[in-house]
């Protein structure tokens, strides 16, 4: 897939995208790697000017946006902390908001593509009430974003990465997927989501899943 | 004669929490409320007066409820809106909704949980919004409400084995006076829903509670996890055609 310019990727917390970076710098993107959890606080409320002082001259034409999902809590919905879960949304969306700022809403030339990268538990899974909550409202964001930067080019889409390659499962009981996704598959849905040719897709959501969400209600 | 069965419901004092409270009434639930301001509407059995975002305050509130009435049926309707470009933004907006519209039911449905356990029976229903498939000029809110989506679709899954059923209702653009302070009637984003609307109007609401009261329901007993949305189409995102 023909690749081209400054690709920026965002790691809200403590998230890191490894698969993402080889895929798009195997792409021909020259790539920029930023984990919030590496910088100092608050950094990411600025994230042009931490691009200015770290890399001056990047210009990113695209961005990825993930967020490492909060553990679960042994006990269920039961046991989440409410000071917890306030403290896991405003850490993500709040930054997310903050970044999407900083980098969409700025004067031209701004990024023109966005990839929300969101974790498995946005789909309807239990045991997992904060990583749910969390990843739900960055598909909102993502689907705001979408609609709101529309005007100024940029087009804003979601990837859901099927769940965690964890072998602990016997194939045989998963006979009926396609085959278990990878983060290389993840990766080929982001670079596709930020090709110059797609610049007419836009408030998508693609899950990457192994046919995991055929013939189910989705998101 | 059975005692009539008790429905917390959060945000009564005005628009859609207070036509809930009204429909329910009618249709022979005793309502138990919370709000903000001290403007309960008439029907209520019972009440308290409370910041929700006030964590702590608002626990001792639904632990009082909790033990003066058997509370087994929730609807988490509090909530707000705010225009905010995230031009604009600061973070403070996300952080406040953040509270209202999601701290509020994790409070609610904590405190009603062990209750509905015990009897293995319990019916939540989430007010969500049709902005969970995003909004401009309020990223901030569509986010809350995307995440109450998403925790209505994985607490079903979680709760379903104790009987207690989780389904949203997904208003539109409804008659209320949160609406007419967001939607400033000229201004585009508005104006471009407003004429997306196939019926063409405003929904009312009790047009709302209408689909509220269908899921607290005892006969709705195998609905779970599902959104009706009460929009006018609006939805469906495809405007009406034009007059002949």
């Amino acid at each position: 897939m023909a690749g081209s310019g400054d690709a920026l990727l965002v790691g809200l917390g403590r998230a890191a995208l490894p698969a993402v970076a080889q895929r798009l710098a195997a792409d021909g993107y020259r790539v920029l790697a930023l984990r919030e959890a590496d910088e100092a606080p608050g950094a990411f409320d600025d994230i042009a000017a931490l691009l200015h002082a770290r890399a001056p001259g990047f210009r990113p034409d695209a961005v990825v946006i993930a967020a490492a999902a909060p553990a679960p809590a042994p006990g269920g919905v039961d046991a989440v902390a409410v000071a917890a879960l306030m403290d896991a949304l405003d850490g993500t969306l709040a930054t997310a908001g903050l970044v999407a700022k900083s980098l969409f809403a700025a004067a031209p030339p701004h990024p023109a593509r966005a990839v929300v990268m969101l974790d498995w538990a946005v789909t309807s899974t239990p045991g997992r009430t904060a990583a749910s909550a969390v990843m739900g409202g960055l598909l909102g964001l993502a689907r705001s974003w979408a609609l709101e930067f529309a005007p100024r080019g940029v087009t804003t889409n979601a990837v859901v990465v099927g769940p965690d390659v964890d072998g602990a499962r016997d194939p045989a009981e998963e006979a009926w997927l396609v085959r278990r996704p990878t983060a290389d598959d993840a990766a080929h849905a982001v670079a596709f989501f930020l090709d110059p040719r797609s610049s007419a897709i836009t408030g998508q959501v693609l899950l990457v899943c192994g046919g995991r969400t055929a013939g189910r209600l989705t998101i | 004669m059975a005692e009539p069965p008790v429905v917390l419901v959060t945000g009564v004092a005005q628009g859609i929490g207070r036509g809930i409270t009204k429909r329910l009434t009618e249709s022979g639930y005793a309502v138990v409320g919370l709000d903000i301001a001290d403007t309960p509407p008439a029907e209520l059995v019972d009440f308290e007066r409370i910041d929700i975002t006030d964590a702590a305050a608002a626990a001792a509130a639904l632990d009082r409820l909790t033990r003066r009435h058997p509370i087994v049926r929730v609807v988490n309707n509090v909530g707000s809106s705010l225009r905010e470009n995230v031009a604009e933004s600061t973070g403070d907006t996300q952080r406040w909704l953040n509270r209202l519209n999601l701290g509020s039911v994790m409070l609610c449905v904590q405190a009603a949980l062990p209750a509905m356990r015990a009897a293995g029976f319990g019916r939540i229903v989430n007010i969500t919004s049709r902005a969970v498939f995003g909004r401009e000029t309020r990223s901030a809110y569509a986010a809350t409400k995307s995440a109450l989506a998403s925790l209505t679709r994985a607490w079903a899954v979680e709760l379903a084995g104790d009987g207690i059923t989780v389904n949203a209702v997904g208003p539109g653009m409804i008659d209320t006076e949160l609406f007419r302070r967001n939607n400033p009637h000229n201004a585009p984003d508005v104006t471009r829903l407003r004429q997306a609307v196939p019926m063409q109007r405003l929904g009312q609401p009790e047009e709302v509670a209408h689909a509220v009261a269908f899921f607290l329901d005892d006969r709705a007993s195998y609905i779970t996890g599902q959104t009706v949305f009460v929009c006018g189409g609006l939805s469906l995102g495809t405007p009406p055609p034009p007059r002949a």
